[in-house]
Parts: C-alpha cells; sequence; structure tokens
C-alpha cells in the first residue's frame, strides 16, 4: 500500500552534558492515507521527538543524526529551509497538547486563521476572511462570525483547540501530527476534538493522522493502527484490533494490564513497576529488560529487532523468535 | 623555595578557579582591586602633587615625564586623576553606605510586615523615583552646598529609594520560606526574625544593586563636578578635570580624554563585577523569568521583571 | 471606549503621584538653608527690606499655606515670576521645554533604531556577531560617561570631522535641517546610554518569547520566518521593552541635563542648574515640576501603549 509519510531509520539525539544523547533510536514507519496512527508511549519515550523531528522543528539543541522521513516524494530531512517553511501548513501540518498557549494571545483568532491561508494560498483579503470563517464553523466555533474578532483568552480549551484545528487543516494538508491533542482537555470535549480529526481529516480529506499520546483510551477510540514506543523505539505496531486483542510485547502486555477494566483511565502508565530509563541511562541489550518479567540473560545483551509475526503484527522481543 | 612554590601555586590555582566561576566577576574586581590600591598608594610613589604646577611644561603631551601629559597649568594629570579617584571612590562609597543601610531597613520592614505599613513606606519611595537622579541631586547640591558631605547625602537619597525596592522584593520572596515560618512558630520576635533569617537571605540581590549603583554614583559625582555642582577647583575631580579640559580640547586632547576614559574604567569594572556577582548569587534568574502566567497577573510580571533589569542596569 | 476608561483608570492611580512630587518639591527648595528675599536683595540689603520682600513673598506665612498657594495658581496655570528678571516663568519654560522635549525625543527614536533591530537580532542568533555587538553595547554603554561621550563625539565630529555643529541651537520654525543638525550628536549622546539598556531588555524578552508555544506553532503552520519574529514575537515582547523605555525616559530627562550643558542646547535642565545656583526658587521649582510631570505623562503614555499592544489589558481595565 502506498504510503504518505515514511519514516525510515531516524535516529534523533539530545545535547546535554556535554555528549549526543539518542531520544529517538533507529525507528520506521509508514503513515498511510486515510488512517490515524496511533504513536503510544510514557512521557519521554520519544515519540514527541518524533514528531517533531518530522516537522523538522527541533529546538537548537537537538538534531537528527541518522534516517530519512519522506513526505511522499519529498525527502523532508534534506530540505531547504524555505521549502519546509512552504510544506508546513500546506501539506502537512501540526496541532499541540496545549491549546490556550498554542494561539498568539495578542492576535485576534480571524487573523490567525487568515494569516495561514494567505501565506500559503494567495488568496485576496476578502476570499480569505469568507473561507476563514468557513473553517471556524466546519470546527464547530458557534456564531463565528463575532467570535472572528475575538482573542484567544476570550475562548475555553476546547474552543482554542478547535481553532488550532481550523488553522491546521487550512490548506487541505495530507499529514497532520496530533501531539497529544486532547491531554490538556475534559474526556467529553476530548471526544468531540477526536471526532473532529476524524471526520475533517480522514473521512472527508483521506488525509493521514500521526496521533500522539500516552492515552490508551485515545488509542483504541479513534486509532486504525498503533505503534507502540518504549525508551526510544519501537517495541510493537499493529492494528490497534491485534494489539489489544494479542498484545505481544511484555511492555505492551502491562500497558493493557495498567487500565481499569471497566472504563479507561488517563495517567494508568504510570503504574508499571520501575521507571523510565533516562536519556543518558539506557539499559544495554533491550531498553525493556529491567522491568520485564520474562527477562532472559540474552535480553541483557542483546536488542531484539522489529520482526513481522504470521498474523501481521511486528514485535521486538526474543519471546518471539 | 618549594614552600613559595606550593603558596604560589594555590594563588593561582583560586584565581583561575574564581575566573571559572565567572569572568565577568573577576575582571571587575581585579579593575577595581588595582585602581584603589593605586589610588590609596598616590602618595607614596608619585613624583608629583596633585596642585603642583609646571610652568615650563604647560599642555605638555605624554612624555617620560608626565605619562599622561600635563594641563594647561602644567599639573600631572595621571596624578590628578589618582587623586580625583580619591574622591570618586569616597563620594559612591559614603553614599552606597547610607543608601544601603536607609534602603535596606526601609524595604525589609515594607516586606516583613505588608500591609500599611508597606504603603506607607512605598508610597513616598515611589514619589522620589519619579525623579531623574541627576535632578535631585542637582536641586540638593544646588541648594545646599558644594561640598562632598552634601553629594554624599544626595545621592545617598536618590539610592534610598532603589535599595528599598529591591530589598522589599527579595522579602517578599524569602518571607513564607519554610526556615522562616520555622523560626516563627518557634516564637522568634520579628526583629529576630527579620536580622537572624530575612535578612541572610534576603541581601544578595542588594549587593548586586550596591555593586552596579557604586559605579553610577561615580558617574554622579562626576556629572555634578562637570557642570560646576560638585567637587570645586583646585581639588582634583575627574568631572572637573573634564570640564576644564574642554576649553583646550583642540590644543590638548588628552585633557579630555584621559580623565573620561578613567571615569569609564572604573564604571566598567563595577558593572563588570555586578553583572558577575548577578550571575554567580542568582543563576536561576533568568530561567525564572521564563516562566509565564497566563492570568491577569501577567501584566505586572513582564513590568516587574523589566523595572529589575532597568535599575540593575542603570539608574539616570 | 474601554480603552479611554482604562485610560482615566490609570490617571486616578497618577494624580497622588503627581501630588506627592508637588509636595517634595515644594518641601525640598523650602526646608533647606536660603533666603529667597536675601536672594532678590543681595548682600546690602536691610532687614527693614528683607521683611517686606518676604512679606511680598508670602514667605512669612506657615509652610503649609505657602504651599496650598503655590498650588493654586499652579493649577491655574500661575507658574510664579523669575525673581531676577520679574518675567513670567510660564513664558521661560514655553521656550526652555521644547528643546529638552525635541532632545529627549530625538534620543528615544535613535535608541529604539539602535537597540530593537540589534537585540532581535542578538536573540535570534546567541553567541553571533549581533549577540557580540549586543553585549559590548549594553556594557559600555552604560559605562561611558554621557558629557564624555559627548565631548568625544564634539572632538571628532565637530572639530574634527566637521559634521556637524559642536553647540547651538537652531529653532526648528527657523530651518528644519540645521535645527536636526544641531540635535543630531546631542541626541545620539544621549541615546547611546538608553540603548545599552534597551538592546539587553529587547534580548532578553525576544529569547524568551521565542522559547513559548506559540511560536511553535506558527511555525508549524508554515508562516515565513519574518512575520513570525517582527509581527508576533516582537510584539509579545514588546510590553518589557515599552516598560523600560517609560522607566528610562527618566534616565532621558536627567541625561539631557548634562547634555544641553555640554552642547549649549538651552533646554529646562540647562535651566534648572543655572537658576539653581542663583537660587531662583519660582523658576527651578517649576523646571522640576515639569520634569516630574513630563515623567508621569510618559508613564500613562505607556500604560496606554501596553493597553494597546495587549487586549487583555484592555478588557481588564473597565
Amino acid at each position: 500500500m502506498m504510503s504518505l509519510l515514511s519514516v525510515r531509520h531516524l535516529t534523533t539525539e539530545f545535547y546535554s552534558g556535554g555528549r549526543w544523547l539518542e531520544a529517538v533510536s533507529d525507528v520506521s514507519f509508514d503513515l498511510r492515507p486515510g488512517e490515524i496512527l496511533g504513536l503510544v508511549g510514557e512521557s519521554g519515550c520519544g515519540k514527541s521527538t518524533i514528531a517533531y523531528s518530522v516537522m523538522r522543528l527541533l529546538a537548537r539543541n537537538a538534531r537528527i543524526s541518522a534516517g530519512e522521513v519522506w513526505l511522499e516524494d519529498v525527502n523532508l530531512t534534506e530540505a531547504s529551509e524555505d521549502a519546509l517553511q512552504d510544506l508546513r501548513g500546506r501539506r502537512l501540518s501540526m496541532i499541540f497538547q496545549d491549546p490556550m498557549t498554542a494561539l498568539d494571545s495578542l492576535f485576534t483568532v480571524g487573523h490567525q486563521v487568515v494569516e495561514t491561508l494567505q501565506e500559503h494560498l494567495e488568496l485576496e483579503p476578502p476570499a480569505a476572511r469568507e473561507r476563514a470563517l468557513a473553517l471556524l464553523r466546519q470546527v464547530g466555533i458557534p456564531a463565528a462570525e463575532e467570535r472572528f474578532g475575538a482573542y484567544p483568552y476570550q475562548f475555553s480549551g476546547g474552543m482554542s483547540q478547535r481553532i488550532a484545528l481550523a488553522i491546521a487543516i487550512s490548506c487541505h494538508p495530507q499529514v497532520l501530527i496530533a501531539d497529544e491533542p486532547t491531554t490538556a482537555l475534559d474526556v467529553t470535549i476530548q471526544a468531540q476534538i477526536l471526532h473532529l480529526i476524524r471526520r475533517l481529516l480522514v473521512e472527508e480529506q483521506g488525509a493521514g493522522v500521526l496521533l500522539i499520546t500516552h492515552d490508551l483510551g485515545v488509542v483504541a477510540q479513534v486509532c486504525d493502527r498503533v505503534a507502540v514506543m518504549y525508551a526510544g523505539k519501537i517495541v510493537e505496531f499493529g492494528t490497534v484490533d491485534s494489539i489489544f486483542g494479542e498484545p505481544l510485547h511484555p511492555y505492551t502486555q502491562a500497558l493493557l494490564n495498567s487500565l481499569p477494566s471497566q472504563g479507561i483511565q488517563r495517567g494508568a502508565l504510570e503504574n508499571i513497576r520501575g521507571r523510565v530509563p533516562s536519556l543518558d541511562d539506557r539499559p544495554a541489550g533491550c531498553r525493556f529488560h529491567p522491568r520485564c518479567p520474562h527477562a532472559a540473560a540474552i535480553c541483557r545483551e542483546e536488542a531484539p529487532p522489529l520482526l513481522q509475526r504470521a498474523n501481521g503484527q511486528e514485535v521486538a522481543c526474543v519471546l518471539y523468535d | 623555595m618549594s614552600a613559595a612554590h606550593s603558596w604560589l601555586g594555590q594563588l593561582v590555582a583560586r584565581l583561575r578557579g574564581w575566573y571559572a566561576a565567572s569572568r565577568s566577576a573577576f575582571v571587575g574586581g581585579a579593575i577595581i582591586l588595582v585602581l584603589v590600591i593605586m589610588t590609596a598608594t598616590v602618595s607614596l610613589y608619585s613624583p608629583y602633587k596633585p596642585e603642583a604646577m609646571d610652568f615650563m611644561a604647560p599642555l605638555s603631551g605624554p612624555t617620560g615625564a608626565h605619562l599622561l601629559g600635563t594641563d594647561n597649568f602644567g599639573r600631572d594629570i595621571l596624578t590628578r586623576v589618582l587623586y580625583g579617584y580619591q574622591i570618586s571612590l569616597a563620594v559612591a562609597l559614603g553614599s552606597v553606605g547610607f543608601g544601603l543601610a536607609a534602603g535596606t531597613t526601609l524595604g525589609i520592614l515594607a516586606g516583613y510586615f505588608g500591609g500599611s505599613v508597606d504603603n506607607i513606606i512605598m508610597r513616598p519611595m515611589d514619589v522620589l523615583m519619579a525623579f531623574p537622579a541627576i535632578v535631585l541631586v542637582v536641586a540638593l547640591t544646588g541648594f545646599v552646598g558644594r561640598e562632598i558631605s552634601v553629594m554624599v547625602l544626595a545621592v545617598a537619597v536618590v539610592y534610598v529609594p532603589i535599595f528599598a525596592r529591591v530589598m522589599r522584593g527579595s522579602t517578599l520572596e524569602v518571607v513564607n520560606e519554610l526556615y522562616v515560618e520555622g523560626a516563627r512558630a518557634r516564637g522568634a520576635s520579628h526583629l529576630r526574625l527579620m536580622l537572624r533569617h530575612i535578612l541572610p537571605n534576603a541581601i544578595a540581590p542588594v549587593l548586586i544593586q550596591a555593586s552596579i549603583l557604586m559605579g553610577i554614583a561615580i558617574l554622579l559625582e562626576s556629572a555634578l563636578s562637570f557642570i560646576g555642582l560638585g567637587t570645586q577647583p583646585p581639588d582634583p575631580s575627574l568631572g572637573l578635570m573634564l570640564s576644564e579640559g574642554r576649553s583646550f580640547m583642540q590644543q590638548a586632547p588628552w585633557m579630555v580624554m584621559v580623565p573620561g576614559l578613567a571615569i569609564s574604567i572604573t564604571v566598567l569594572g563595577f558593572n563588570l563585577l555586578g553583572n558577575g556577582l548577578q550571575d554567580l548569587l542568582n543563576p536561576a534568574s533568568r530561567s525564572a523569568a521564563a516562566n509565564r502566567s497566563d492570568d491577569l497577573g501577567q501584566r505586572d510580571e513582564p513590568v516587574e521583571r523589566a523595572s529589575k533589569v532597568a535599575q540593575r542596569t542603570k539608574e539616570g | 471606549m474601554r480603552l479611554l476608561r482604562y485610560i482615566a483608570s490609570r490617571l486616578v492611580l497618577l494624580l497622588p503621584v503627581l501630588f506627592g512630587t508637588s509636595v517634595l518639591i515644594f518641601l525640598l527648595l523650602r526646608l533647606i538653608p536660603g533666603d529667597p528675599a536675601q536672594v532678590i536683595l543681595g548682600l546690602r540689603a536691610t532687614p527693614e527690606r528683607l521683611v517686606i520682600v518676604r512679606e511680598e513673598l508670602g514667605l512669612d506665612l506657615p509652610v503649609h499655606l505657602q504651599y496650598g498657594q503655590w498650588l493654586g495658581k499652579v493649577l491655574q496655570g500661575d507658574l510664579g515670576k523669575d525673581y531676577r528678571s520679574n518675567e513670567a516663568v510660564t513664558a521661560l519654560l514655553g521656550v526652555r521645554l521644547p528643546v529638552t522635549i525635541q532632545l529627549t525625543l530625538m534620543s528615544l527614536a535613535l535608541a529604539i533604531l539602535i537597540a530593537v533591530p540589534l537585540g532581535i537580532r542578538a536573540a535570534i542568533k546567541p553567541g553571533g556577531l549581533a549577540d557580540r555587538l549586543s553585549m559590548l553595547l549594553g556594557l559600555f554603554g552604560i559605562s561611558i560617561p554621557d558629557f564624555w561621550l559627548g565631548i568625544m563625539l564634539i572632538l571628532l565630529f565637530s572639530l574634527g570631522l566637521r559634521m556637524f555643529p559642536s553647540s547651538g541651537y537652531v529653532r526648528i520654525d527657523e530651518d528644519l535641517i540645521g535645527n536636526l543638525r544641531s540635535f543630531f550628536l546631542p541626541a545620539l549622546t544621549l541615546a547611546v546610554g538608553l540603548s545599552a539598556v534597551l538592546v539587553r531588555v529587547t534580548r532578553s524578552a525576544v529569547l524568551e518569547v521565542l522559547e513559548l508555544d506559540f511560536v511553535k506553532f506558527l511555525r508549524a503552520k508554515g508562516l515565513r520566518e519574518r512575520l513570525v519574529i517582527y509581527q508576533h514575537v516582537l510584539r509579545n515582547a514588546s510590553i518589557p521593552i515599552v516598560t523600560v523605555i517609560g522607566l528610562q525616559f527618566g534616565y532621558l530627562l536627567g541625561g539631557a541635563v548634562i547634555v544641553e550643558e555640554v552642547f549649549s542646547l538651552p533646554g529646562v535642565g540647562r535651566l534648572i542648574v543655572s537658576y539653581t545656583l542663583e537660587r531662583n526658587y519660582p523658576v527651578v521649582q517649576a523646571g522640576m515640576l515639569m520634569v516630574a510631570f513630563l515623567f508621569i505623562l510618559v508613564n500613562l503614555a505607556t500604560d496606554v501603549i501596553y493597553a494597546l499592544i495587549n487586549p487583555k489589558i484592555r478588557g481588564a481595565g473597565t
């Protein structure tokens, strides 16, 4: 199947304490048109770093040290700053965790939608305004006409995230990266935003969405496939059904076991014994072995590769060799 | 021999350590130390008296006999600069000393008691701060008299509200700390709390401020003397030398260059020291400012932060 | 409407400060030794004449009544008379004030032109050339006394290169170019100190804003970097910058005292210095009141600018 976004052997490092530390190690995956791919893991596992690597918006002290990211036929890892600026917002968009700080508080929300449209689509001001209003209505801002000139502080978190989404989809991007888009919101609002993303991007436009979250509940709600990350690596990859039905990797199993049976709760991932290793303290071999109930001697020495199983699920664990 | 060696080695190691800790503070401190020593001992090594006129060599450029030249009366400029520093430093020390003592007291009281005590102390301070320092100092010295003691007091009057503000701010930061609460719970008196528990923990920003204000006091003293309201001739003062030199600046540009450079170097020294101390004593100051609140307090926060920067850098 | 109400609320806060300054100015000049009657009459004054003059000036009244009289007149626009020439002080100030205002405004403009672009570039590329330049400016600009800088500029540009006049004042309505030329060096002298402070504030404010989430989002939506920096980041960084400009305006007014002296410009600063020396109370009082008034006015202006920059302040003012 063709892929929109192809991440190949991506390795990203941070400079800290006088040396470069790997935050993301040799990660590969494909995002297909019309799917929502979940990227799930505890905080610090490198999932947001993947997002910023793809967007090429890494902090000053971070760099992509190996691998490639392709957006269809464009190699993002080698694109010029100008080319990237043109791609971002037009073919490749992103929304963030905290919608209240993602908008510039000194400009009206209308302006912030309009400036995006004008940057990429060369619209005349009246046309841009019309289109911006339509977008605000599309994402469900009530009385969009009146609220066009309002400032971000006059909106709630949920409304702000809708506005951010309107901006992100304004130029019909092929790929949307959503970095914990609902973490800061109430549960009911969460579901509304997720369904909005599915409807507007996936169903109406056939775009691909990379949804980054630490919340398995979110994954179960909207994702088609999911990659489970641990300490900078993908440990298991498959469809939501297969992974929730038959988790293979001990880490995935632990994650699912930590969910309360009757419902889904946030923050539950922290219930696994032990701690996520920090960047400068990653164990040799399989990075999960110090916390793994099935750890054997070989796990301390060899890092297992991500291999495909018969059912199409991929897993990186010696238990399945 | 080896004992001397190890002693020297230790000294060098210690100096290196200081230099590594803060280059800025080290260089600033070194400049000030050298100037103070040279100034304090000038009568021991200078072949000239500051008022001694050499009628054979008026307006002489730099020569072997007069390293930085002479003025229109043939007085040795280097000697006069070094004697001039004595007055500058005396005014700076005196005014910062008075300002610091009074301002710190007022600031700690305002911050500790808060409420109406705070208002009674700080509102007049606001009024005092509404005046450009130099205008206040000009008025005070102009009317009261042109003696060094008046200059010291006038500059001190300008400094009191600055010190009070800084001390109040840093008192507010520590007054609710656990160790203060603990001492309070053990029944410590107000005075004891302020002197033993708050003062030592809140004084650092005041000392940084003091270093910067030393430099500004030197600027103020020379400015006053320059416009004729400070040190009077024939006493050697850097500002006065500059104003006297203006009439000769085409024939003898060193008459205006040397004293101006002398002032700049000193002030630079104090500013470097102050900046260095800022980094050493308060490394969190920069990252702490990065936390931006999003409530209505947003307005006051950058304002206060900016005013801190402003105070730190220049009071005029 | 909202803005007007906001301005009114700020004004209410500033009035007590203005009142306080007027009391301070008045007391300052009354409580320190010196007898204006003696100044007017000179050393040959007889005790009888002294008493008469004091009565004429109202100096025999208790201080608070004197203050009331003075304030009453000030509020009617009567700032008193020059002891020596018997001229109205308002007329004197009418001539002097424009000079000081032009000087301070020009140096403010110069300082902003120098410091803000430099500070922004320094923040965008830490460790780069602009950053190093801004560090140097920030350090030397506040260490060099302005009167010396003025003299050095005269030495270089007036006496050396003969590009600008070394002193003197050309009225703006006589000859605009000549006027600007006569103000350029003094304004530059004053601007250096201010730009030293401003460049540091701009740099740190921009650095701080660059770290905020909304900047990431602006970049993620593909806005060109020029707009990100000069429209969004700069506007967000401008509150501390404006604050410092407001606070530093006092520095400009103070510096004007010295710089007017160096360049022989007939402004309020020089007026205060020379009339202080001859103990001409009404003139000095009025001059200081004007300086304080200007300072407070600028503070009000900064408050208004805050409100224009930040919609939240506008909203909260009501």
